[in-house]
């Protein structure tokens, strides 16, 4: 958060199939909208990591997070 | 008296009620009051007192009390007054002890009394008070006799009645009453003796009851004891750790100086063996296939007439030769090496295919696929030749006789007329198929001036023997070659070790192919500049660190004499060459001397530079040693020359990296060294390389000049053939993983990050999408913020207990949340302006 995401602009206009611009200020909302994202699977990821008794959150744990995903979709 | 001798216990009480009752209410009031006031000068005259006056309070107590009791007991009401007009007079009386003797009538004044005499002895005065006071009356005197018992316990001041009602009942049985008449006993003494008798009796009482209340006393000093020892035991503690610690810190001193002289030398060493072997590591996976190619080439037969026409092609640069080469040599393990070294690095294919035109005319695919290697190398990285000789190196020891089989190519190229070493060295080729093998064979060729055709001839009846003799042969050269090459990495990354090294390669590789290898060393010691280049390479292995390169190369340039090429011609020649010499060595070594070597003779340093920074470095320390142990190293050399020649390819030097991998699993001992000293002599070989390589690239191939001058740096040609080929649309790796960290709030392996990366793609999609979609339907191009908000909305991150404003605060810096909320200041002024 303290860092700015880089490349953000670029990359959701790259995945934007149509012509799209984005303002700065739409361009703060996307960041903030990925930070909360990132936020809820850290998150989840950090339970899933528990309850198989690991303090370090791995990369399966985060694999089986993200199937779970229902927030991500729109 | 009477009641004191009246044994019953009714009587006893009556005593006690009547003796006492009259007293107490008195007694306490007095007391008090005269305590109130009295108990600081008693405690402070107690305290003063303690030791000397006690007998002079005691005597004066005991007077007071037995005038007490006697009038108390003469008169119960008059008691009271008196015990009053008493109390008065005990007021007068000092007060120390009139107090005292009146808190000492009830367990609450014991207790005062000895609470505030406490260091004092005022407890025993105390006590004798109280036992004077029985003595007049007999129930008194019980009493008081009951009272010492009843002090020591008399703590508790509701035991008092039933110390009282014990002592009543004990007083049954005659001992205690035995004691209060010794107590009285004493008491009487004072009375009637003198002071000193009373003193002294006092004293002894005072030690009676001392002895009786020592112990409430002693308890009570006990613990202020116990402080100070336990200070003294502390201090004592301290003291003892400081002077420990000075002298334990001085030898710590000692030691961490001793230590430190060890470490720093070592460091540097550690260091860039550390950086290389990374460096060598990140760039190993692509060689290998290029290496395997490379040693499928190195046939044995081929390799004499390789080296040489490999040297001849070199120079012209037949492109179309060598590709005819490969084909034709397709030995089987050469072509698919060739092939897939060509492949893999399509800017080394150009070199690569030069080179082959070149093995070609050696009649080899071998040759040609080392020298493919050696001019990709060259082209593009002279450590990659390096990595691909070792590479070759180690696709062509699918076993262990990968080691051998350059040892055994380089023997076989420089034996032209022997075909049992060219047996033997094709064996230890075919199996190895590096690229060592054509590059010796290339430089036996020039220096035996063994045509192709008896190359080929050579190489086929090599071919035929090399399985069987390859067996042979290879097991005792691999096992010394894979001696020499574990000792060569270990101790490559040591500059001083490698001499060493060598010595041993040289030794055991002599010894362990004296047999084999001798005669073949003979032969090849006609070549005499191979073996030079060899035990040079030998040498320049061990010596990677040194990079003398320029000194080396010249001299493999005269040991090799075979290449006078400047371009790659020479350089992969030098490679051959060098590669024949240092067979045994590791073979990435050999690969790196090869080029240095033929880089020397080549063009010398700037054909080095170019295609073997990494190898090179390692290549002119050794040419230098080399040159000067050529017997032994002949055959040793050879075999290294033939890896290094082949694998100093510049343009193969990718090759060579992919081939390493290849080579690694076999001979990856040798490989790291190599990668090492690559790595080691990249550093400093750039600056001459740059401009070598330059022009080494624009000279030696068309293809590779484009690829050489990124070539230069081997970080360079991957970044730049990266470059245009994606668009990363990932986030960068350290602020996703800070990010994640940060919310997570746990330790995170770093292993998430390419499942991080995943997710994180598919949620832009989804994102884009949405948010395309939203402006879309607002008949909008441009993503604005309503529209982000509304995913926020659907998504559930806003509802009506979450504002959006709440969340942009918490998540966003200062400035990405002065656009988006507004902020009104001074001045009727609000920011971000808003546009109408």
């Amino acid at each position: 958060m303290l860092n700015k995401a880089p490349k953000l602009k670029s990359t959701i206009k790259m995945k934007a199939k149509g012509n799209v611009n984005v303002r700065p200020a739409s361009e703060a909302m996307i960041e903030l909208i990925t930070l909360l994202f990132l936020s809820n699977l850290a998150e989840e990821a950090k339970a899933n990591a528990f309850e198989e008794k690991s303090a370090t959150i791995r990369a399966h744990h985060v694999k089986a997070v993200s199937k779970m995903l229902k927030k991500a979709r729109g | 008296m009477d009641l004191t001798e009246d044994l019953s216990a009714r009587v006893l009480l009556r005593n006690i009620l009547s003796s006492e009752t009259p007293r107490t209410p008195i007694t306490r009031s007095a007391a008090k009051e005269l305590s109130a006031s009295e108990t600081r000068r008693s405690s402070r005259l107690s305290r003063r007192d303690a030791g000397a006056q006690t007998p002079q309070d005691i005597l004066r107590r005991s007077l007071k009390h037995n005038m007490r009791e006697s009038i108390t007991r003469k008169s119960l009401p008059t008691t009271t007054r008196r015990t009053a007009s008493a109390g008065p007079r005990k007021m007068h009386t000092p007060a120390p002890t009139s107090m005292l003797f009146d808190e000492g009538d009830t367990p609450r004044h014991m207790l005062r009394n000895i609470l505030l005499t406490e260091p004092v002895r005022s407890p025993v005065v105390h006590e004798i008070a109280a036992s004077e006071e029985p003595q007049l009356p007999s129930a008194d005197s019980s009493m008081t006799s009951k009272r010492p018992s009843i002090e020591l316990s008399g703590l508790d001041l509701p035991d008092l009645t039933f110390g009282n009602a014990a002592s009543v009942a004990k007083g049954l049985s005659r001992k205690r009453p035995h004691r209060s008449l010794n107590v009285t006993a004493f008491e009487k003494r004072l009375k009637g003796t003198s002071d000193v008798g009373e003193e002294s009796e006092a004293s002894i009482c005072d030690h009676s009851s001392l002895s009786l209340t020592s112990s409430t006393s002693l308890g009570l000093k006990t613990p202020f004891v116990d402080m100070r020892s336990e200070r003294r035991g502390l201090q004592r503690r301290l003291a003892n750790r400081r002077q420990i610690t000075e002298e334990e810190f001085g030898a710590g001193v000692n030691k961490w100086h001793m230590g430190g002289d060890h470490d720093q030398p070592q460091d540097p060493n550690m260091t860039t063996y550390s950086e290389g072997f990374n460096l060598g590591l990140s760039i190993v996976s692509e060689p290998d296939i290029s290496t395997d190619i490379v040693n499928c080439n190195t046939a044995l037969y081929t390799e004499p007439n390789s080296m040489t026409s490999s040297l001849s092609i070199v120079a012209t640069q037949d492109k179309g030769e060598t590709r005819d080469m490969d084909p034709t040599e397709g030995g089987g393990t050469a072509e698919p090496q060739s092939e897939e070294g060509v492949s893999e690095d399509q800017s080394e294919k150009d070199v690569g295919t030069a080179e082959e035109v070149e093995m070609k005319s050696s009649s080899e695919v071998k040759h040609s696929e080392e020298e493919e290697n050696r001019g990709e190398a060259q082209t593009e990285e002279e450590g990659a030749t390096d990595s691909q000789t070792e590479g070759n190196a180690a696709s062509r020891s699918h076993s262990e006789e990968e080691e051998v089989a350059p040892d055994s190519q380089i023997e076989e190229e420089e034996d032209v007329v022997d075909s049992q070493p060219e047996e033997d060295v094709a064996a230890m080729s075919e199996e190895e198929e590096e690229e060592v093998a054509p590059e010796s064979q290339t430089e036996e060729e020039d220096v035996v001036d063994s045509q192709p055709e008896e190359d080929v001839a050579a190489m086929s009846e090599e071919e035929e023997v090399a399985p069987e003799s390859q067996t042979e042969e290879e097991e005792g050269a691999v096992d010394s070659q894979s001696e020499e090459v574990v000792e060569a990495g270990s101790q490559s990354e040591a500059a001083g070790d490698e001499e060493e090294y060598q010595g041993d390669q040289e030794e055991p590789a002599a010894n362990s192919q004296s047999e084999e290898v001798k005669s073949v060393v003979e032969d090849e010691q006609e070549e005499g500049e191979e073996g030079e280049q060899a035990s040079d390479l030998l040498e320049h292995i061990s010596r990677r660190a040194q990079r003398s390169q320029g000194g080396l190369i010249m001299l493999v340039a005269g040991a090799g004499g075979d290449l006078p090429h400047a371009t790659e011609e020479g350089w992969s020649e030098g490679k051959a060459h060098a590669a024949i010499e240092p067979s045994e060595s590791s073979q990435p070594l050999s690969e790196m001397p090869d080029v240095a070597e033929s880089s020397t003779q080549g063009e010398n340093d700037d054909s080095q530079s170019d295609t073997e920074y990494e190898a090179d470095k390692e290549n002119p320390p050794l040419p230098l040693e080399l040159t000067n142990d050529i017997v032994d190293d002949d055959h040793l050399s050879v075999a290294e020359s033939e890896e290094e020649v082949a694998a100093l390819d510049p343009a193969e030097q990718e090759e060579e990296w992919e081939d390493d991998d290849v080579e690694e699993n076999e001979d990856f001992r040798c490989e790291a060294p190599a990668f090492v000293k690559e790595k080691r002599t990249f550093f400093p070989l750039d600056r001459q390389a740059s401009t070598s390589v330059l022009k080494n690239i624009q000279t030696s191939s068309t293809s590779g000049t484009s690829e050489a001058l990124p070539a230069a740096k081997p970080k360079q040609v991957p970044r730049k053939q990266r470059a245009p080929a994606k668009k990363n649309t990932t986030l960068p790796k350290s602020y996703l993983m800070s990010a994640f960290r940060h919310f997570a709030k746990a330790k995170v392996s770093a292993d998430v990050y390419p499942v991080l990366d995943e997710v994180m793609d598919k949620f832009f999609e989804r994102l884009a999408d949405d948010l395309e979609t939203y402006a879309g339907h607002a008949k909008r191009k441009t993503i604005e913020v309503e529209d982000v908000v509304l995913l926020l909305k659907r998504q559930g991150h806003v509802n009506d207990k979450v504002p959006v404003e709440v969340l942009i605060e918490k998540y966003l810096r200062m400035e990405q949340r002065k656009l988006l909320i507004p902020i009104a200041t001074s001045g009727n002024v609000v920011i971000p302006k808003k546009q109408i």
